[in-house]
């Protein structure tokens, strides 16, 4: 028998609550609403206006961002005529010559390496799906590999860990902020628009519905 | 199916249905990878419980060394004092620096002791079948796992200073060894949460 093009429609209408395991069920979603739990408030699911486009319009300005908060001075420190001014990358390879190379390589992987990842993740799964129609190959492993890395990505914290340094040392030298750090205000911003816009369901529903 | 009479009335689990965690596709309990995106699945997370306990016990033995060790030490004109993270709350505070202070006591002091707490209790009350405050207990594990993260401040903010603050013997701020042991537990407590399985809390859920 053919599929009918409702029935993942209809099968996602139905769906177990994450948190309770309340079997819920709920009317097709418009843009811009979300399903709760009716028992836990949990929010299953969520539909956003333009979704893809959005999500590849943030994804690509946030790597771009990324990419010249990696290359900029970030940040500088002089007190008494001495003055000095680092990269993002020297920071962490100070951080290295201390002894603390385990501690250096943590920071990198949740404060670059996961969020460039996950970004170009999206890029590749949304991108293929948009303007290839069709699901690009690995891409489901992709997907899921990304979406596993998410919760990992420590951009947001990072950065309020800076203000709080800047705060803690501003009465002791005079800092000035490079090129780098406003970027890496930018692309905490478009990272956080990313994974907003990313509800898990949808993405693999419509990836599922890439394939008939 | 008189196993299925163990979960919740309306729960998906006793109309023979599972949910992926990972794609969010409901479908038959019978399945061991997902019908959709293939992560496997299962009714309820594997030995969520146990694991859950192992984690939070590493972060406990963790949680010891991140406070009696140094987190960071400075030098200043030739002088080197060190801080642990609740030694550099109480100078911070004592230099007026109330909002620092107080920042750095909610995301290293506050937040960790609070989760290890909560995810404490949460395992105890399902081990106990519990069928008490389901909707507060699910909420506080909602709110456990989204604050989690936001106690690396204190582990950013020694990277920022060891980086910025290297003028020699003018001033110079090198990190501790309780850093990376504050970074362990954190690390613990956040796979502590991921592990504990909320569903378990409405398994012993009797009303309708
Ligand atoms: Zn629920
Ligand atoms: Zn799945």
């Amino acid at each position: 028998m053919q599929p009918k093009p409702f029935e993942n429609q209809l099968a996602e209408q139905e769906m177990a609550c994450h948190e309770c395991d309340l079997l819920v069920s709920f009317p097709e979603l418009e843009p811009g609403s979300a399903a709760v739990c009716p028992r836990c408030d949990y929010v299953l699911t969520k539909r956003h206006q333009n979704a893809m486009e959005r999500l590849l319009a943030f994804s690509v300005s946030g790597l771009v961002f990324l990419l010249m908060s990696a290359l900029y001075p970030f940040l500088s420190f002089s007190a008494n005529g001495q003055e000095r001014v680092v990269t993002l990358l020297q920071s962490l390879d100070v951080l290295a010559d201390e002894q603390q190379v385990l501690l250096a390589l943590l920071i990198m992987v949740v404060i670059l390496i996961i969020p460039a990842a996950f970004l170009m993740g999206v890029v590749y799964v949304i991108g293929g799906l948009k303007y290839g129609a069709v699901l690009p190959p690995y891409g489901r492993r992709v997907l899921r590999f990304i979406l596993a890395l998410a919760p990992w990505s420590m951009v947001e914290i990072f950065l309020i860990g800076t203000m709080v340094s800047l705060v803690k040392i501003a009465s002791l030298a005079t800092i000035s902020l490079g090129m780098s750090f406003w970027s890496y205000i930018a692309f905490t911003v478009l990272m956080t628009l990313v994974l907003l816009h990313l509800d898990k369901v949808q993405v693999w529903s419509w990836v599922e519905n890439s394939e008939y | 199916m008189s196993i299925r009479q163990s979960y919740s009335h309306g729960s998906a689990a006793r109309s023979g249905l599972l949910l992926c965690h990972h794609c969010g596709k409901t479908q038959s309990i019978s399945e061991v990878a997902c019908v959709r995106c293939g992560t496997p699945v299962h009714v309820r997370n594997a030995n969520s419980i146990q694991r859950a306990w192992a984690y939070l016990i590493t972060a406990m033995v963790l949680y010891i060394p991140a406070n009696m060790l140094p987190i960071m030490s400075t030098t200043f004109l030739g002088k080197t004092s060190s801080n642990t993270i609740l030694s550099g709350v109480v100078t911070l505070w004592e230099h007026g620096s109330y909002p620092i202070a107080m920042v750095i006591f909610i995301a290293s002091v506050l937040i960790p002791i609070g989760k290890l707490f909560v995810l404490s209790w949460l395992c105890f009350m399902v081990q106990h079948r519990s069928p008490l405050l389901m909707r507060e207990r699910t909420l506080l594990y909602r709110i456990t796992e989204f604050i989690g993260r936001w106690s690396m401040i204190d582990v950013f903010v020694v990277a920022i200073l060891v980086s910025l603050v290297h003028l020699g013997n003018l001033m110079t701020i090198y990190p501790g060894p309780a850093a990376l042991s504050f970074a362990g537990m954190v690390i613990a407590t956040m796979l502590a949460a991921t592990s504990f399985d909320p569903r378990l809390i409405w398994d012993n859920y009797d009303g309708e």
